[in-house]
């Protein structure tokens, strides 16, 4: 346990790292998941019992494994491999974003759409069931170092990676801008963020506190006039503990959660670049970090790099072994193409050439 | 104790099983997996180390992971660096998937400063895949590969149907075939084996051609051309149209051309197509089969490799077989 522990680079462990965005130096970790070709080091085989799968309506399912290898050593934005079935009809594991983690107990959660026979397969199994998982994998999120300010921006399944950076950062006191965007309030919903009272009254969830997508951000959630759901810092010693970051070190600060649907049927009517551009425009933002629709992402990425904000993004790809051996799932990028198993999914979006 | 040990066209392995080109890398990253799923393994209760994989992979014989292995095949290497195919790579089908990687590769010469560099510590006899566009360049990936004592045998790709030019152009045509045979044949006396593409009308008489330029083993099958198509978009899956298949879906396909090829050349063959089993690999053997390659099951289970060399082995003491050379072509 302490051996794998130790093979977990902690944050700020690789100074000399090449830095993210516009001039910001210290982007710490960076330089573990690039070139080399074994950088897998805490990747492993784990049966992980299901303890519960729960509709969440809108397609969207939520999932609690026991998992503690995963649970130990994941950081966040990285993903495990899922096997469907023991039979031979589906050959290609699944790539699923962890989004919350219960280090103590051994527990990892995940969010999963239905979108094909695969993502319905793994919701039709039960809890008791057994799904081997090859994780944790790939680059998880490297927030430059001493980041003050950042600004996330989740579309739609997009924000299951994007809970557990929340999450940490709100541990190291960092003041964060949550932008959630859904096609309607039922997926809205279903992602763990709200039942609507009739348009007007957003109220929290009953079952917000422990969901995982904000989970980060709803330790004290407050409810604010203006549509934006405020926010104090979470901070636990266990949340601390799985995230490498000494709990004595949390600062204060504030975030603000903000709401956004293609139908105005929660939240502002809109996009989530539309309240991005607002909020990059107010300044002082040293950190964006976005997962969703690739469009979305390459918008905010020019949005972020014209602000002079440090971006990061997370792709998808379709991946056949997931641990960097079969180049199924590269990313074009200023330095050729790369694997976005192992040198991402998350990217430093300068480098990413958009297709 | 069975004799494993078998001899692939010159290229000793202590057992029959190897991993399919392109479906590994160089291996170091199944290694890093092994190596973690052994480490966690340790610490987790027993129930949950059913599995005889698990077992393997904390067997002390094998200390360092890759050596479990007869050989480890490598990823395509071609002269220059090649960049691969655009779009997407890969589909999933019926027990079966589709392929459109392209042979990227970094080029021979980063080849060996950085994989072959890995495999020389790995205690396994390390096969290389070799590409080329042209007869000449398959000949100067050689020639750079011969100072290389890390290098066990070479597998001469000529069957790969995701490249414009060369890959499979070589592999449909027995003149062709041999030249490309004969040129390599020039460059090395370390084991040649060439690699055979399903997608011919007659895979012997490519098998034959290969023999008679000097081949020392084949390998069979490389994938089979298909394709997929986006029903939305209503164009093709990979921008090259085509994408080899592979998985369970060819088993058969390949079980067959390897029993055909084993009647007709002399040389020892390399079976692959779908192995997923014990099973799966022992009718390869009975079919014509010296050893063994495992592919997309390396996706589905990263352990299966290991699966196979623990598994042909108990079998072999459950049948009363002293050696795994009595298997071979044993088809009655
Ligand atoms: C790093 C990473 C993290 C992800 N995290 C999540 C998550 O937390 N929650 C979630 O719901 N989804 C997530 N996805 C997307 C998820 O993997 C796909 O929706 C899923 O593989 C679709 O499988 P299917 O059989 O249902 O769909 P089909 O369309 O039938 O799948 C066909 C094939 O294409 C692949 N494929 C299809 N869409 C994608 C995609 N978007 N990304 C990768 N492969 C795809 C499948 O794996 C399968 O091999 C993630 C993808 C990646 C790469
Ligand atoms: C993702 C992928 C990449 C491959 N790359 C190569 C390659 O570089 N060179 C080669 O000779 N064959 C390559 N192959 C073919 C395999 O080595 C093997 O011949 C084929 O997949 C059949 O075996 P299988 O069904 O066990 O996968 C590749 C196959 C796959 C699935
Ligand atoms: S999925 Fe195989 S290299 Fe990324």
């Amino acid at each position: 346990m302490g051996f794998l522990m130790s093979e977990v680079p902690l944050q700020g462990a690789h100074p000399s790292a090449p830095s993210l965005g516009g001039g910001v130096q210290g982007v710490s970790g960076q330089s573990d998941f690039r070139e080399s070709s074994s950088v897998q080091a805490t990747a492993a085989l784990e049966p992980c019992i299901i303890l519960s799968s729960t509709s969440r309506g809108a397609g969207i399912w939520h999932l609690v494994l026991e998992a503690p290898h995963c649970a130990k050593s994941l950081r966040p934005g990285q993903f495990i491999h899922l096997r469907l079935t023991g039979d031979s009809m589906h050959l290609l594991r699944r790539p699923l974003s962890v989004c919350a983690v219960d280090v103590s107990a051994g527990h990892i959660e995940l969010l999963i759409q239905v979108k094909g026979e695969g993502t319905r397969l793994l919701v039709a199994a039960r809890p008791g069931q057994v799904l081997d998982a090859i994780g944790p994998l790939g680059r998880g999120w490297q927030p430059p170092e001493g980041v003050r300010r950042a600004l996330l921006v989740g579309g739609g399944i997009g924000c299951a990676p994007l809970a557990p950076l929340s999450r940490q950062l709100a541990v190291q006191g960092v003041e964060q801008h949550f932008i959630m965007g859904a096609r309607d309030a039922a997926l809205m919903d279903a992602l763990g963020v709200l039942t609507l009272g009739k348009h007007q009254s957003i109220a929290p969830h009953p079952v917000m506190a422990s969901h995982p997508v904000i989970a980060g951000l709803t330790r004290n959630l407050v409810l604010e006039s203006a549509g934006g759901l405020r926010v104090k810092p979470a901070m636990t010693e266990e949340i601390g503990t799985s995230l490498g970051v000494d709990a004595s070190g949390v600062a204060t600060g504030s975030s603000l959660l903000h709401l956004v649907t293609d139908d105005g049927s929660v939240g502002r009517k809109g996009f989530t670049t539309d309240i991005a551009r607002e909020l990059l425009a107010t300044g002082g933002f040293d950190y964006l970090a976005t997962c969703g629709p690739e469009p979305m992402q390459r918008i905010l990425a020019d949005l972020a790099y014209a602000a002079g904000t440090p971006c990061e993004v997370s792709l998808e790809r379709r991946m056949a072994c997931g641990i960097g051996a079969c180049l199924s799932c590269v990313v074009d990028t200023t330095e050729g193409k790369k694997r976005a198993c192992v040198n991402g999914p998350v990217f430093d979006a300068r480098e990413v050439l958009w297709s | 104790m069975t004799n494993l040990t078998v001899n692939l066209g010159g290229m000793k392995m202590k057992n029959p099983i190897t991993v399919a080109s392109g479906t590994f890398g160089s291996g170091a990253d199944f290694a890093a997996l092994w190596e973690q799923t052994r480490a966690q393994g340790q610490t987790q209760p027993q129930a949950q180390m059913t599995s005889p994989s698990r077992e393997a992979l904390t067997n002390p014989r094998h200390e360092k992971p890759l050596s479990i292995l007869g050989a480890v095949t490598t990823k395509g290497v071609s002269l220059e660096p090649w960049a691969g195919n655009p779009g997407t790579r890969i589909a999933e089908t019926a027990s079966g998937m589709l392929n459109s990687i392209g042979l990227q590769n970094p080029g021979v010469e980063a080849f060996c400063t950085h994989d072959l560099a890995c495999l020389t510590t790995a205690d396994v006899p390390v096969i290389v895949n070799v590409s080329g566009h042209t007869k000449d360049e398959y000949l100067r990936v050689i020639d750079r590969l011969e100072r290389e004592p890390a290098v066990g045998a070479y597998e001469i790709n000529i069957s790969c149907p995701n490249v414009d030019s060369g890959g499979m152009a070589f592999g449909t045509d027995p003149a062709a075939a041999a030249a490309v045979t004969a040129a390599c044949r020039t460059a090395t006396k370390r084991p040649l084996i060439v690699k055979l593409s399903p997608n011919v009308t007659d895979i012997t008489e490519i098998a034959r051609a290969a023999e008679a330029a000097g081949a020392d083993a084949l390998s069979l099958i490389n994938t089979v051309a298909g394709m997929a198509i986006d029903l939305q978009a209503r164009k093709a899956v990979f921008a090259r149209t085509v994408g080899g298949l592979s998985g369970p879906a060819i088993k058969p396909i390949a079980l067959y051309a390897v029993q055909r090829v084993y009647q007709a050349t002399r040389l020892p063959l390399l079976g692959m197509g779908g192995i997923a089993s014990v099973e799966d690999a022992l009718e390869f053997l009975i079919a014509g089969a010296t050893a063994v390659a495992v592919g997309t099951a390396n996706f589905t289970d990263p352990l299966t490799a290991i699966r196979l060399v623990e598994g042909l082995e108990q079998w072999c003491t459950d049948n009363g077989i002293q050696d795994i050379n009595e298997l071979i072509g044993a088809l009655s």
